[in-house]
Order: C-alpha cells, then sequence, then structure tokens
C-alpha cells in the first residue's frame, strides 16, 4: 500500500511574500555597490580608492577624474559626484583674487553644478544625487553624469581663460 | 484589457501643479505667482525669507528648481571684506549639498535642483529635498549671519 506523502503546508502569505522582488535597503554599502555595478554596466573604466570610484574622462587632450561616491547622511542618501583636482588656483594673486572669486561665484548662478573650492588651492566642480527610492536610479545617474561631463566641457575652457586673462591683467 | 495608466507628459504647467497640489495636501501656506513661481515664506532664526519653487522644462531634463530670496545684499559690502565672503560662500559650497550664488544685483542666494525624469517617487523626493534645503540652512544661515557681523565689527563692511 502506497504510503500517503507527508507534505508540509506553507501558508499562502509566506508563499507570496517569498517571491516578492525585494529591494535591498539603501545604504553605503548597497549604494556602492549600485554605483560599482553601474560602471561595469557601462563599460567605464574606473579605480577604486577605498569609498571612492575615480572615472577618469578624457577631453580635448586633457584627463579629467571624476570620483562618484556614496553617501549616506542622517536627512538622507545621496550619490555624490565632483571632479579631482581639475583646476589650481594657486597662481591666483591677491589682487586678482576678489574678481576671479567673484566671477567664479557667479557662475554658480548659470550652471546648475556648483563650483566651489574644496581641498586647498583647487577648484573643483559637484553635484549630488539624491536617493530616496531606487526607481530610474540608473537612467538619473547617467543623465546626472552626462549633464555634468557636458558642463564641464562647456566652463572648464572658460575658467582656464578668465584666469589667464586677469593675470596678464594683472602683470600688464 | 487592463491598461497601464498614462502619466501626464512632464511640462512646465503639469510640473507647477503637481508642486501645488503636494503643498495644498500638507497646507503649506504659499503664493502662486502668475503660475510660474511659488513663493513660501520661511523664518530661519531671526530670517524672515521666501523660498521660490520653480518647474522648469526647457531643456534637455525637466527639473524642480529650490531658492531662496537674497540672503545678503553684497552691495553694502566694503571690497576689502568681499573676497573673504566670496570665497568663504564658495567654500561652502564644497560642504553643503545645496549651492550658494551671486545673482547679477550682488545679492546672495541659496539654491538646489531636483530632477525630474519620471513622477515615480517625485512626491517623497520633492519633500525629501525640501525639507533638507530647510535643515541645512537652518544649520548655516545663521553661521554666516554671524562671520559676516564679525567682519562688519572689524570695519569690513561700510
Amino acid at each position: 500500500m502506497a504510503q500517503a506523502r507527508k507534505t508540509k503546508k506553507i501558508p499562502m502569505q509566506k508563499t507570496i511574500e517569498h517571491f516578492k522582488h525585494r529591494d535591498p535597503p539603501i545604504n553605503e554599502h548597497s549604494l556602492t555597490q549600485f554605483i560599482h555595478s553601474f560602471l561595469e554596466k557601462h563599460g567605464l573604466k574606473y579605480e577604486k580608492e577605498g569609498k571612492w570610484f575615480l572615472v577618469p574622462f578624457y577631453f580635448e587632450g586633457l584627463t579629467i577624474a571624476i570620483v562618484i561616491t556614496a553617501q549616506v547622511t542622517s536627512y538622507s542618501p545621496f550619490i555624490t559626484i565632483r571632479t579631482h583636482r581639475i583646476f589650481s588656483h594657486q597662481l591666483c594673486r591677491d589682487l586678482i583674487g576678489e574678481i576671479f572669486c567673484k566671477w567664479l561665484f557667479s557662475l554658480n548662478n548659470v550652471i546648475h553644478f556648483k563650483i566651489t573650492f574644496s581641498e586647498p588651492g583647487y577648484i573643483e566642480f559637484i553635484t549630488e544625487l539624491d536617493v530616496c527610492t531606487w526607481e530610474c536610479l540608473e537612467q538619473r545617474l547617467l543623465s546626472k553624469l552626462e549633464a555634468f561631463l557636458e558642463t564641464i566641457r562647456d566652463f572648464h575652457p572658460e575658467i582656464i581663460k578668465k584666469h589667464a586673462e586677469l593675470n596678464d591683467l594683472e602683470i600688464n | 484589457m487592463d491598461q497601464a495608466p498614462k502619466e501626464n507628459p512632464i511640462t512646465e504647467k503639469t510640473l507647477m501643479e503637481f508642486i501645488t497640489q503636494v503643498l495644498d495636501e500638507r497646507n503649506v501656506a504659499y503664493m502662486l505667482d502668475k503660475d510660474s513661481f511659488i513663493s513660501i515664506p520661511t523664518k530661519i532664526d531671526d530670517h524672515v525669507l521666501n523660498f521660490i519653487v520653480r518647474a522648469v522644462a526647457s531643456g534637455k531634463n525637466p527639473y524642480i528648481s529650490i531658492a531662496t530670496s537674497p540672503l545678503i545684499d553684497l552691495l553694502n559690502v566694503d571690497d576689502s571684506a568681499r573676497e573673504n565672503l566670496y570665497r568663504l560662500l564658495l567654500s561652502l559650497n564644497s560642504y553643503a549639498p545645496l549651492r550658494f550664488l551671486l545673482t547679477p544685483f550682488e545679492q546672495v542666494i541659496a539654491a538646489t535642483e531636483l530632477d525630474v525624469l519620471s513622477w515615480q517617487d517625485l512626491e517623497r523626493r520633492f519633500l525629501a529635498r525640501l525639507s533638507f534645503f530647510f535643515d541645512t540652512l537652518n544649520d548655516l544661515l545663521p553661521r554666516v549671519m554671524k562671520l559676516i557681523e564679525k567682519t562688519r565689527r572689524k570695519g569690513g563692511l561700510t
């Protein structure tokens, strides 16, 4: 006589829950993993230095390293995109300092990314991408990165030109 | 047959409707100026200012712009103090997740932009950004004002 097979009944609710797609929680680790797979998927070369992803981009005769980092503050998680040592303003003498600083400060009105003095002697471009949710994050990061690079392409030569103009003015 | 819900296209009009709806639902007092921007009266420390919220959909990427009314008027600042203030505010841009900028009228404002590629989770993102903007200013503005006051005492401000 065939023995009745013992089956273990799993409550329906649990089964459905088990198969539901679950997004990982948004924390520094999961966001870092997201950045890593984003760079791999889009075939972007990078170097990892601690929490930083250093991604070199080549413009006309110029290599600019973009640093991408995951940051989770008490307020909200976000991805920071910043240039790494893009431009040194150390030669900027006192006399032209005010004009140059004012000009850079005004540029923040024109572009949607921040121009800032971060490391002493360096001017950087920075932007942040909020990550309240994983929805559309890949598309948003890609779009932000493209706009960021386009802005650098447009404004970097202008910064160099303005700096040279002011230096010439001071020398003469 | 189920049909996927059609979402509104992202335009300045639909984005402005979205913003007013979010604010209405939360009973946030605001003024709508000619349907082009929203002004939200805000008090930070002793400073009364407005948050100006606009929808911009003219370029490739639509976004919501959140900015303050002028925080500091640099027209009255003596030349010697200006460079220090420019440097200070430029350096703050490195630290704060918002942007201090100089308007063509020599006024300093703070601003931030929220990208709107899709309507998905936009309400949550907008509210998070708005409160983040407020909290950051709440933290920074009194400190910036204190520094300006210090410069004034040294005779830097006229």
